[in-house]
C-alpha cells in the first residue's frame, strides 16, 4: 500500500519548519479512514514512512492498530526519486504499508507504468490520504489500484 | 453469360487441360470432389498447403471434412492452427458445386493466413503500445496537476512545474516520432535527389557535440575521403543518421567515444556509427528496430527515448532502397550501419 499523507494544516498558517508541519483535524480522520482501507489487505507487517511529521501521524493509528512502529525512512522524503523507487520495489510482494510525499508517489506510479508497464487508468488520481495497492514481487510489479481517501466520523 | 460451344472429345480434353494448368497458377489452393466425394482436382498450391508436409494429415483430413459438409449441402469455412513442421494458420472454405439438392460436386478453397495472422497480431501489439506510451505521460501530468493543487512552496511547485514540462514533452515527442512514422509508411516522402552524404553527415551531427561534450563523450566525426552522393530525401536521411548518434551518445558512459564514419562499398554508401556503450544483448538485437521495443526500460526512461527511433531509421533506410543493421557486444558497445544506394557517380554538389 502506497498512502499519500493525510491533509496537513495550511503552509500559512505554520511559522515552524515545514517538516514539522503536523495534520489537520480532517487529515487526522483521513488517518484514522486508513484503517478502514487497510482492512481490505492482508494485515500489515510494516509500516514505512517519511521522516515528515504529516506522513509519521497518517501513519499512527494504522501501525497502532496493528501494533507496529513507524520506520522512518528518508528515502520517502519529499523530492526523492529513484531511491524511493527502489525501497518501494524491494517491498514488492510483503504487505507493508508505505507513506509519502505527492511528488514521490507520481514519481514512482510513473516509473512504475514506464519500467513495469503498469495501468494507472487514464487519469490517475492521489488525493491526500488516498491509497494506491500495489501488486507484484521480485521487484517487478503488475497492477496498481487506487482507493480514494475514507474519512472516519470521528477521531 | 453466352452458353459454351458445344465442344468434340479432343476439345474438351484441350480445354480440360487447359483449365487445370490455369487453377494451377491460382494462389489459392483448390480442391474439387465429385457427388461421391471423390476428389477429382487438386491445384499445384492445394497439393503444396495440403498434401505436401509432413504431419499435414491433420489438414488433408480438414479439407475432406469440409468438402462432406458442402456436399451435405451447406457452405462451410474453418480456420486450422498447425503446428508441424513449422507453425501455420489455414482458412478453409468449402462450398457445393451445381445446386444443392443434391450437389453435383464441391469445392474446398484453401488459404495459407498466417503472415496475415501475424500482422494482425503485430497491429494488435502496436495498437496496445501504443495506447500504453500514451498513456503514461497523460497519466503522470493527471498526478502531477493533483499535486501541485494547493501546494504552497514555491520550491516544490518550480519542481513539480519542470516534471509537468518534462512529460508535456515527452507526450508531443511522441506523437512527433509517430506523424514521422506513418508518414513515411503511408510513403509520403517526396521524391529523392541527389544528395552529398558529408552534408547529411555534418547536419546530423551539428546538435550534438555541445550536449555529448557535457556528458563528458567525445564525438569523431570522419567525413569521407571521396564524394559519396546517395539519393536521398535530405530531411528523413538526416534525421536517420541524427536519430543513431542521439542513441550512441545516450547509452555511453562519460569518458567513452562516438565515431561516425562513412565509406563506399561497391554500388551503396556506407554509414556507421559506432559506440563504446552498454551494448546490446544477442537476442533483443532483431527486435530493436521493432516500434516500442525497448531493451532497458529503466534507461530509456531517463534517456528520454520514445521507443520510435530506431523504427523510423529503419523505414527511412528501406524507402531509400538502403537498409540498417547493428552488430553489438555486450559491455563493449555497439556499431550501427547504414546502407544507402549511391547515386550515379556525377559531379559532387556539395
Amino acid at each position: 500500500m502506497l498512502v499519500r499523507h493525510a491533509q496537513a494544516r495550511p503552509r500559512k498558517e505554520w511559522s515552524g519548519e515545514d517538516r514539522l508541519r503536523p495534520l489537520s483535524v480532517h487529515g487526522e480522520r483521513q488517518a484514522e479512514g486508513l484503517v478502514a482501507i487497510a482492512g481490505l489487505f492482508l494485515p500489515p507487517t510494516r509500516t514505512l514512512s517519511s521522516p515528515y511529521l504529516r506522513c509519521l501521524q497518517t501513519m499512527e493509528p494504522l501501525s497502532r492498530a496493528h501494533n507496529l512502529d513507524v520506520e522512518a525512512n528518508d528515502d520517502l522524503s519529499e523530492g526523492q526519486s529513484s531511491a524511493a523507487v527502489r525501497l518501494i520495489r524491494s517491498l514488492a510482494g510483503t504487505s507493508a504499508v508505505v507513506c509519502t510525499h505527492g511528488d514521490v508517489i507520481a514519481e514512482i506510479l510513473v516509473t512504475l507504468a514506464d519500467e513495469d508497464r503498469v495501468d494507472l487508468g487514464l487519469t490517475p488520481r492521489q488525493a491526500k490520504g488516498s491509497v494506491w495497492a500495489l501488486e507484484g514481487k521480485d521487484s517487478f510489479f503488475s497492477s496498481a489500484r487506487y482507493f480514494p481517501p475514507v474519512v472516519a466520523e470521528s477521531v | 453469360m453466352g452458353r459454351q460451344p458445344e465442344l468434340n472429345g479432343n476439345e474438351a480434353r484441350d480445354l480440360l487441360a487447359l483449365l487445370v494448368q490455369a487453377v494451377d497458377k491460382a494462389n489459392q489452393g483448390l480442391v474439387v470432389c465429385n457427388k461421391k466425394g471423390r476428389v477429382v482436382l487438386r491445384n499445384a498450391p492445394a497439393r503444396e498447403l495440403v498434401n505436401a508436409r509432413d504431419g499435414d494429415f491433420l489438414a488433408e483430413k480438414a479439407v475432406e471434412a469440409a468438402l462432406g459438409r458442402a456436399l451435405a449441402g451447406a457452405y462451410h469455412e474453418e480456420t486450422l492452427d498447425l503446428y508441424s513442421p513449422t507453425r501455420h494458420t489455414l482458412k478453409i472454405r468449402a462450398y457445393p458445386l451445381g445446386g444443392s439438392n443434391p450437389p453435383s460436386g464441391a469445392i474446398a478453397l484453401v488459404d495459407d493466413v498466417s503472415e496475415l495472422r501475424r500482422l494482425e497480431a503485430v497491429r494488435r501489439d502496436f495498437v496496445a503500445n501504443l495506447s500504453h506510451e500514451l498513456k503514461t505521460p497523460l497519466g503522470a501530468l493527471s498526478l502531477l496537476a493533483e499535486t501541485l493543487d494547493g501546494e504552497e512552496d514555491p520550491d516544490v511547485v518550480a519542481r513539480l512545474t519542470a516534471r509537468v514540462g518534462a512529460e508535456a514533452t515527452r507526450f508531443s515527442r511522441i506523437v512527433d516520432d509517430l506523424l514521422d512514422l506513418s508518414r513515411i509508411e503511408a510513403g509520403a516522402t517526396g521524391s529523392l535527389s541527389e544528395v552529398a552524404l558529408s552534408a547529411v553527415i555534418d547536419e546530423a551531427v551539428e546538435g550534438f557535440q555541445e550536449p555529448a561534450a557535457a556528458r563528458g563523450i567525445r564525438l569523431e566525426v570522419a567525413r569521407p575521403g571521396t564524394v559519396l552522393n546517395v539519393m536521398a530525401n535530405r530531411r528523413d536521411l538526416v534525421s536517420a543518421v541524427a536519430n543513431l548518434v542521439d542513441n550512441a551518445i545516450k547509452y555511453s558512459e562519460p569518458g567513452a567515444a562516438v565515431y561516425v564514419d562513412a565509406d563506399r562499398r561497391g554500388d551503396r554508401a556506407c554509414l556507421r556509427v559506432r559506440d563504446e556503450g552498454v551494448g546490446i544483448p544477442r537476442r533483443d538485437q532483431e527486435r530493436i528496430f521493432e516500434r516500442f521495443y525497448r531493451v532497458d526500460r529503466a534507461r530509456s526512461r531517463w534517456t528520454g527515448g520514445t521507443g520510435l527511433g530506431l523504427a523510423i531509421v529503419r523505414h527511412v533506410a528501406a524507402y531509400h532502397g538502403g537498409d540498417v543493421s547493428v552488430d553489438s557486444v555486450e559491455g563493449e558497445g555497439s556499431t550501427f550501419t547504414l546502407w544507402v544506394p549511391l547515386a550515379d557517380q556525377g559531379h559532387a554538389r556539395d
